[in-house]
């Protein structure tokens, strides 16, 4: 059976998966930790955090991360000390996701993988909103993404784009900031 | 020392560490965490793959690990794998008799065993090749250091997910990533007067899917100078004259001298790792060539004093191919297709007329064993991710392999190079060519609540050369309170016997009957716990080996059954061996570990200890004993500064391990049998302690761009390693006879070295 999945798989040359290099558990508690250091992180997100976990409609790679970090992040007592929900999203087009960013008043959004593509789109849609977005891999922070993780030698890396951190009114406190790889 | 000893040492070293646990915990909990130490914390967790083959963090693994970054290896100068493990892992140890370092685990180690217990990995593709079981742990591993992005020390029975000789554990070396590798690197090094290395190596990304890293290195020492002797050989049996120790040196039965020509090695090596989606390719290729100054444990014949065409050479390649797929969000695929061939030689002139016993021959005799494997295999793997959040995923994997494996030994002239014999102690006997080898495996992970993981598998592996063997592996892991983890852990894991045991035979060696793989179970029970960016680890373990293969001289009785069963072969000696499985041990022992960061990440700091009380049965000593050459307690010391970016690091390593009987301490001739004299120490050679510093100044050279230095100073405080040089037969005290001596130690080495790196 194996066989037959494998070979059917190759002959079929599906496009290579964008493959995560961080644990998603480990993702989500950095992500918490990072949110709450923030300073604007309780104006932007009022009493409770909402975060829109993005995957990619079709992609199993996507489906999977976004699906374990909505079981990470909900093992998680609390965001930045505010109480948080999840909610899972596929992607249809930039606009749309900054509507549904302003309409849930999202305050972090996670990206999971397949969306190399799309980043640099997604960057100029959500520019004017308040919001932390996250990257699953570390290629998103370099075209938009606000903060990311890598694996270097065994251990992850943080990544931050600043400029796009300050366009979307994120300001970490230097105490992390110095902790991460950044992006101007 | 008695068992009752060991046990009140062990348990007066387990109250001290606890105690010292305590107080770091309660430290812990008055600290507040204000300044992103909560983040660095997490920073810090080493990410592994080992011991699950999936992607997860170091505390959640089921097994004890060290993950062991290229920074550390270059912060605390680093050279080789064995120093790495010396110098910065937990629970492992390695000792260098001047030749291949053995190598062993929580107070087990099998002295010149080939690094049999231990499987070895290269980006998960196992190195352990069939003849010997071997892998090479020192320089002669065979990747470019500059290559290795990190170290997966697992220690602990590993079969479960790896099959055979995963007994001690199991490392993995993993290699950079074109994105950690970036550009084109050239780096020579040298250690003033013995040693230099070349090596360049280069990565890089095609588009965004693919991408190249590549090293080649060439490593090569000769030195230093080391003097033995005098020691007394005695008279030769055959001609009756004081044995001849030199290459047609006069016949004066002493071995001793300055051996300028006889301690070198060299080594040539390669890899490449290219993957383009999701495909990725492993190459790997060495050459190992070293020669000892003195003839080792288990060498068959001593050969010529200081005679420098005496040998081993090691030759190894592998390709390894791998594709993965996940074709829904619930089923993972992966196919791994590999070839690995390896070939060794080793040769020995031996001038003594009793090694020579050929009609008419008036010259030296040189010994040529030959030995070659091949083996293919094909590896498949399913990962059923049941809930898509990896709270319960399934895996199950096949590997079958195909082993050939072929050997013999050459008796020549050393001067004409004429074949006294030809083809002896062949292998494999008879027309079996080749080896079908299946391993079918099994592991359930299940996380029904966010504080407990639970990991349970099994692998079956099968082969004609022995009954199938499982190995189970059960782990529980719970995040008993903040910070806190607690670990459980049974694991069995077994060793194949080698070809080379399984079916060699000369005039001093009758060949096996039915060798039974070895078998090690083991309970460990493990706490972590996270302090701020400090961690500590203490765990305690109990493991039970059996069936160890070992040489079992033969006795005058078994002599006399033998030849009424006519399977006494015409040529035995009556100092003949026979491997067997006779040896067991037991042993307990605890593990510790503190590790971090402080002045803002700058500084770097990590303990590693371990203590085990262990007892070996065997019938060549008849009773329990410590086990040769294995420290009982041994670990590690580090400390780290970064000036910063532009500036230099400072490390500072140190390497300590106990006081522990020598190699061959333990073994005893047949005292029926006259000319050997019985022989068992009457006081056993301890080898005082030993403590290896070592400190390191690395950084960029300032105004150079893209160069970069790194110096090291090494000093070890004591001259004896663990290693008897010499006949120990009429040696009844090492530390005063002049007839053995504990092999000498390079004491003091310094060594400077520069990279230079284009960048893209």
């Amino acid at each position: 059976m194996l066989v037959g999945a494998a070979t059917s798989s190759l002959l079929a040359r599906r496009a290579a998966a964008e493959s995560i290099a961080v644990p998603i558990r480990l993702q989500a508690e950095l992500l918490a930790k990072m949110a709450s250091y923030d300073r604007n992180f309780q104006a932007r997100t009022g009493e409770r955090v909402r975060t829109l976990l993005l995957t990619k409609l079709g992609d199993p790679e996507s489906a999977r991360a976004g699906a374990e970090m909505k079981t990470a992040l909900a093992s998680i007592p609390s965001i930045g000390g505010l109480p948080h929900d999840e909610e899972l999203a596929s992607y249809a087009d930039a606009a749309a996701l900054a509507d549904i960013c302003r309409a849930r008043k999202v305050s972090i959004l996670y990206v999971a993988p397949g969306f190399s593509q799309q980043v640099d789109t997604m960057r100029e849609a959500v520019s004017e909103l308040s919001l932390l977005t996250v990257g699953s891999l570390a290629d998103y922070v370099p075209n938009g993404i606000v903060l990311g993780f890598d694996l270097v030698s065994g251990r992850s890396k943080l990544l931050v784009n600043l400029t796009q951190a300050r366009r979307q009114q994120i300001d970490f406190r230097a105490e992390v900031l110095k902790l991460t790889r950044v992006y101007e | 020392m008695t068992f009752g000893r060991g046990r009140r040492h062990v348990g007066r070293t387990l109250v001290f560490a606890v105690h010292v646990f305590g107080l770091s915990v309660s430290a812990s909990a008055r600290a507040v965490d204000e300044s992103g130490t909560d983040v660095q914390a997490l920073l810090d967790e080493n990410i592994v793959t080992t011991a699950s083959k999936s992607l997860e963090t170091g505390t959640a693994a089921p097994a004890t690990s060290t993950s062991i970054t290229a920074e550390d290896l270059r912060r605390y100068g680093i050279h080789s794998l064995d120093e790495a493990i010396n110098f910065l892992s937990l629970g492992v140890v390695t000792a260098n008799p001047l030749r291949d370092p053995d190598i062993g685990s929580r107070g087990v180690l099998v002295t010149g065993d080939h690094g049999n217990h231990i499987l070895l990995l290269i980006n998960g593709h196992a190195v352990n090749e069939p003849l010997y079981g071997s892998a090479q742990f020192g320089r002669g591993m065979g990747v470019p250091l500059e290559m290795i992005d990190h170290l997966e020390v697992v220690i602990g029975p590993g079969s479960v997910l790896y099959g055979s000789s995963a007994m001690f554990g199991v490392i993995n070396v993993i290699t950079k990533r074109a994105k950690d590798f970036a550009g084109t690197h050239v780096i020579a090094e040298t250690e003033v007067g013995k040693s230099y290395r070349v090596a360049g190596g280069a990565g890089y990304q095609f588009g965004h899917e693919t991408e190249l890293t590549l090293a080649i290195g060439y490593y090569a020492q000769k030195g230093p100078s080391f003097t033995f002797g005098p020691q007394n050989f005695g008279v030769d049996d055959v001609s009756g004259a004081p044995i001849v120790t030199t290459y047609k040196g006069p016949a004066t039965g002493i071995w001793s001298g300055t051996a300028h020509n006889s301690y070198y090695s060299y080594v040539p090596e390669a890899v490449l790792r290219f993957s383009s989606g999701n495909l990725e390719v492993n190459l790997r290729g060495a050459t190992y060539k070293r020669s000892a100054p003195y003839a080792a444990y288990l060498s068959p014949v001593p050969g010529d004093f200081d005679y420098p065409d005496n040998y081993d050479l090691d030759r190894s390649a592998s390709a390894d191919i791998a594709y993965r797929v996940r074709p829904t969000a619930v089923l993972d695929l992966a196919a791994r297709v590999y070839g690995d061939t390896f070939d060794t030689q080793r040769i020995y002139t031996v001038s003594a007329s009793s090694n020579c016993i050929y009609r008419g021959n008036t010259s030296p005799c040189l010994y040529h064993w030959t030995g070659t494997s091949q083996w293919v295999g094909t590896e498949l793997q399913g990962s059923f991710n049941w809930l898509q959040d990896s709270s319960l995923v399934t895996l199950v994997g096949a590997d079958v392999r195909v082993v050939s494996v072929q050997a013999k030994q050459d008796v020549q002239n050393a001067d004409t190079l004429a074949y006294h014999e030809s083809s002896t102690n062949v292998i494999p006997i008879g027309n079996d060519k080749v080896e079908e080898v299946l391993g079918a495996y099994l592991q359930q992970t299940w996380t029904p609540a966010p504080f407990i993981a639970l990991n349970a598998g099994a692998r079956i592996d099968a082969s004609e050369r022995y009954d199938p063997v499982i190995s189970p592996r059960f782990a529980a892991n719970l995040a008993a309170w903040r910070g806190g983890t607690i670990k459980l852990i049974y694991a069995e894991a077994f060793r194949a016997p080698s070809w080379n045991e399984a079916q060699s035979s000369n005039v001093n060696l009758l060949t096996a009957e039915s060798l039974r793989p070895e078998r090690v179970r083991s309970v460990e029970a493990v706490l972590e716990q996270k302090l701020g960016a400090q961690r500590v680890l203490f765990g305690v373990f109990r493991s039970w080996w059996t069936d160890l293969i070992d040489l079992h001289r033969l006795t005058t009785q078994e002599y006399i059954d033998l030849a009424a069963q006519e399977k006494l072969p015409s040529l035995l000696s009556f100092s003949a061996q026979q491997y067997r499985n006779i040896t067991s041990i037991d042993n307990f022992g605890f593990n510790a570990r503190f590790e971090g960061s402080f002045l803002g990440n700058k500084a770097h700091y990590a303990l590693n200890a371990t203590s085990a009380f262990t007892s070996r049965v065997d019938d060549e000593y008849g009773a329990s004993h410590p086990p040769a050459v294995t420290p009982q307690m041994f670990g590690n010391a580090r400390i780290a500064y970064e000036f910063g970016e532009r500036y230099p690091v400072i490390g500072l390593a140190a390497h300590f391990v106990g006081k522990r009987p020598a190699a061959r301490t333990f073994e005893k001739y047949v005292p029926q049998i006259a000319h050997f004299d019985p022989y068992r120490f009457a006081k056993i050679p301890y080898v005082e302690p030993q403590l290896e510093l070592r400190l390191t100044v690395s950084g960029p050279v300032p105004v150079v761009p893209g160069l970069s230095y790194r110096a090291s100073l090494d000093y070890a405080f004591s001259d004896e390693a663990p290693y008897i040089v010499g006949r120990p037969v009429d040696n009844h005290n090492v530390r005063t006879s002049p007839t053995a001596q504990f092999a000498p130690v390079d004491r003091f080495r310094g060594t400077v070295g520069l990279q230079y790196d284009f960048l893209p």
